[in-house]
């Protein structure tokens, strides 16, 4: 039960993870947070492989809150393989980014995204973005049954 | 015909040029006497041969008679001595009638004997002896029947009747002895007969066969000849017919040909008195022997015979100067045509004839001019219509800058306007150029991309097939020279009035516009080239510039949220340690960290509006700028007045005029914010020579010095204390205003308002 994960944050920039994990904190959200710091690795995570082989792909996370600029893998990438796959494209991903560019919207919405934040400079507003986003994945949305 | 019966008339048969010894009558005597003759002598020594033959068989057949006679008293006497005897010896009355028959038998043969010369005596015996022979029955009868036995069988009748007998067969033996010695004469007479005749005729058939063949040969050379005679008649009767039958048509012709002599007259008369020409007969002395009516009319003469008015009386005033002369020149031999001009005496106008003099000579030897003149003052009047037209016409294309041949369907180039023999570099006082068969050895035609044509590719020929030519461009050079010139061919067949083809063909020298037209092609390729470069290197910066704000976007934004963050952070966890200076200067530095992010978004909106396409379409702006009001709750503001216009619908980007809505009203709210009250007006006019929307205000204004750089990005006139603002609003306004075609300006003094003004394309606005 120690791997069931409720929120994983993909996220590259330690001052944002940093924050972002304060924001959630302070939101009084106590969930599990698993943290990945690039693509590959929050891959790794959902498909169960690399370091995250003895994991079992039905456990899969609440929401995946997911930065769109990231090392190795970027954002779209993992968005993609995400919702390619039978087994994780009930997941919700909210995308969580800096990008206001409208081709990252549009694209990410094309594929199967939840939502999309824009991450404010204002620190409030990202905490509270952060803290919204969490009440309402975690509390308010029922996810689909999978097998079990 | 008459050649024919000429020919078929036979002169009759000439006699024959033979002598010849004998008519045909003297042949025919001649030959008739020789048989006349022979006949007379066969005929005579026959007829004396008949004659005893005759006597010969006269004997012969009494004889014959009396042979006959002499057994048909044999028989008879047979019967009567069968009779008698038998009576004799039995009585019985059968026998009597065998005697009756006998007698009545006897005396028949013995009146024939006695008839055939026989012998008297005999006869006369047996009459005598009558009773004698019937003495048995005369026995019987007086019934001494043995006398009558004995008669019979005394033998005593038997010797009687035995007596006769015998003395008949004497004369019988006798008689044809007789008989004998006359039929041989009597073949002797025959035999002599037949010879002579045999060598009569004998002698008779040449000389009959020659006679036959004479008269033969006579009649058929007779028979000959009547036919000639009869075909020479036959002939002569027909050629007899034929001609009659000419005479009756030469008399028909004649009559008919003086009916139609008659008739010409008529109708000559009536044709020279009302004939369309005039016409008069005039001697050598100038003087009227005849003029038909037109004659006067034409000449509005009074109408009265001119017979022998002098030519001057009546026409004395062109008598001198133009009669006379070619009167003269007729008279001399010539055959004389001319105008003749005179104003007529009646209308005052001038007239026209074309006169005719024609000598003729009568067959005494009198000389008479045939006058024949016609008018043709109209013809004349149409000529020089048509000439002056023609002139016209001819100074028209003589001048006309466009070249201009004109060719028969034969393809012979009949004439050549100035312009065209210019423009192929004749000299203008050349009379024509080459034709058409000629034109290729002098000249090259090939197509503005270098194919030489064949002469049957030339305009000149495909006009004369039948083509309309327009616009066709061919370059031409001189085969013996380097000139050569872009002409431009047009050009159709055209039928004349008088049913005659010709084709038109016009050519213009397109040289110059070529060349500049080319000019144009090439600078326009290079144009083309130029922008197609511009183009790809505006692509390449503006990759490039996406790439950058995309950078921006994410990465100058990221540590300014750090800073914000962490400066909040420290506020939060930490505040309490801190002094209320300290407090303030991380609040400072987040003031500083957020006006920073909002500077970049500004930014990176206004890179997006440069690269973003253009959405047009009709825009209600009424409902938009309300629509803008409401967003920025500007009606809701304390001490605000605003006040909209009519404001006309407009082509454009309906986002992007928004945004331009937005920046404007909110800068004139914002800048007027200490205005008690504030009036703003919003509102569409003329300005500056353009339909333009206006936003005004009554807020701090600016001074027009610095208006050129109002609309510069992070250009501000007030200080941030002052306004807060990133300095990119207005450049956003203009951005969009340029896209849409536009232009965006201001007017203001410091502290007197401002008016923002801004137009767009002007078919954008209804």
């Amino acid at each position: 039960m120690k791997d069931i994960v409720d929120i994983l944050l993909v996220e590259d920039n330690p001052q944002d993870l940093e924050l972002a994990l304060r924001a959630l904190q302070k939101a009084k959200i106590r969930n599990r947070i698993q943290v990945a710091r690039d693509g590959a690795e929050a891959l790794d995570f959902i498909f169960c492989e690399g370091n995250h082989h003895d994991r079992k792909i039905e456990d899969t996370p609440k929401v995946i809150l997911l930065d769109l600029k990231l090392p190795k893998v970027d954002g779209l990438e993992v968005l993609k393989r995400l919702k390619g796959d039978e087994r994780t494209r009930s997941i919700p991903v909210v995308i969580l980014t800096s990008s206001r560019e409208q081709k990252d919207i549009v694209e990410s919405y094309q594929l199967g995204v939840n939502s999309y934040i824009v991450k404010p400079v204002n620190f409030e507003g990202f905490a509270n973005a952060v803290r919204d986003l969490g009440l309402y994945w975690l509390l308010l949305n029922q996810p689909p049954q999978l097998e079990n | 015909m008459e050649t024919v019966a000429e020919s078929e008339v036979q002169s009759p048969p000439k006699e024959s040029t033979e002598p010849r010894r004998f008519s045909t009558e003297a042949k025919i005597q001649t030959g008739f006497a020789f048989a006349l003759i022979i006949l007379a002598a066969v005929g005579l020594s026959s007829y004396l041969s008949i004659v005893r033959l005759q006597n010969d068989i006269h004997v012969v057949r009494a004889t014959a008679l009396q042979i006959e006679a002499m057994h048909d008293l044999a028989a008879g006497l047979r019967e009567m001595e069968a009779g008698d005897l038998g009576y004799a010896l039995t009585g019985r009355e059968v026998f009597l009638e065998r005697i009756r028959r006998a007698e009545q038998s006897l005396e028949e043969s013995l009146a024939q004997l006695t008839g055939a010369g026989g012998s008297e005596v005999f006869a006369e015996k047996v009459r005598k002896n009558r009773t004698e022979l019937t003495r048995g029955v005369a026995l019987r009868e007086a019934g001494d029947v043995s006398g009558a036995r004995a008669w019979v069988e005394d033998g005593a009748g038997l010797r009687l009747y035995g007596r006769f007998y015998r003395e008949l067969d004497a004369m019988e033996v006798a008689g044809k002895r007789t008989l004998t010695e006359w039929v041989s004469h009597t073949d002797a007479s025959l035999a002599r007969l037949g010879g002579v005749t045999l060598a009569s005729v004998v002698a008779a058939i040449p000389v009959v066969v020659l006679i036959l063949f004479f008269i033969r040969r006579d009649l058929q050379a007779r028979r000959e000849m009547e036919q000639a005679i009869f075909q020479a008649q036959k002939n002569l009767s027909r050629a007899h017919d034929e001609l009659e039958i000419r005479v009756k048509e030469r008399t028909a012709d004649l009559s008919n040909a003086l009916e139609r002599l008659q008739k010409s007259e008529r109708l000559l008369r009536m044709v020279t008195e009302d004939a369309q020409v005039g016409l008069a007969l005039v001697d050598s002395n100038h003087r009227y022997l005849f003029a038909n009516g037109t004659h006067s009319e034409m000449l509005s003469l009074e109408p009265r015979d001119l017979t022998g008015f002098h030519v001057k009386d009546v026409l004395p005033e062109v008598y001198e100067d133009q009669i006379k002369p070619h009167f003269e020149r007729c008279l001399a031999g010539e055959r004389v045509r001319y105008e003749l001009k005179r104003v007529d005496p009646v209308t005052g106008k001038e007239r026209y004839f074309s006169v005719t003099y024609e000598l003729q000579r009568d067959p005494d030897g009198q000389v008479h001019v045939v006058v024949v003149f016609y008018d043709i003052s109209e013809r004349k009047r149409a000529e020089d219509v048509l000439r002056e037209g023609e002139e016209r016409l001819q100074a028209v294309i003589e001048n006309l800058s466009e070249g201009l041949v004109i060719a028969d369907m034969d393809g012979h180039l009949l004439h050549w306007n100035r312009a065209s023999l210019e423009m192929h570099g004749f000299p203008p006082e050349q009379t024509t150029g080459y034709d058409m068969e000629e034109s290729p050895n002098h000249f090259e035609l090939s197509t503005l991309d270098g194919r030489v044509l064949p002469l049957d590719e030339w305009p000149i020929c495909r006009i004369l097939r039948g083509e309309v030519l327009r616009d066709v461009e061919l370059r031409i050079r001189r085969l013996n020279s380097d000139w050569n010139a872009i002409f431009s061919y047009g050009g159709a067949r055209v039928t004349e009035s008088g049913g005659r083809q010709l084709a038109f063909i016009t050519i213009t020298d397109i040289t110059d516009r070529w060349r500049t037209e080319e000019e144009v092609r090439r600078l326009n390729a290079d144009l083309e080239r130029r922008v197609a470069e511009r183009t790809s290197q505006l692509e390449a910066a503006n990759r490039e510039l996406e790439a950058f704000s995309y950078s921006v976007s994410h990465d100058l934004r990221s540590p300014l949220r750090t800073l914000d963050g962490f400066s909040q952070a420290i506020l939060e966890d930490y505040g309490e340690l801190l002094p209320e200076e300290g407090r303030r200067y991380l609040q400072t530095i987040r003031e500083g960290a957020q006006r920073m992010g909002a500077l970049i978004d500004d930014l990176l909106r206004f890179s997006r509006l440069s690269r973003a396409p253009l959405n047009t379409q009709w825009v209600n702006a009424e409902e938009l700028v309300s629509s803008v009001l409401d967003d920025l709750q500007a009606f809701g503001r304390k001490n605000v007045v605003i006040a909209v216009g009519k404001l006309p619908p407009c082509k454009g980007d309906p986002a992007l005029l928004r945004q331009v809505w937005v920046n404007l009203i909110s800068n004139a709210l914002k800048y007027s914010e200490r205005r008690d009250p504030a009036r703003i007006e919003i509102g569409f006019g003329e300005h500056g020579g353009a339909p333009a929307y206006y936003v005004r205000d009554n807020g701090a204004g600016f001074d027009m010095r610095y208006a050129s750089k109002l609309f510069g990005v992070f250009q501000r006139l007030h200080r941030p204390e002052e306004y807060e603002g990133t300095g990119v609003g207005l450049a956003i306004v203009q951005r969009i205003i340029q896209r849409h075609g536009g232009r965006v300006w201001a007017e203001s003094a410091p502290e007197q308002g401002a008016t923002f003004y801004f137009s767009l394309q002007s078919p954008s606005i209804r």
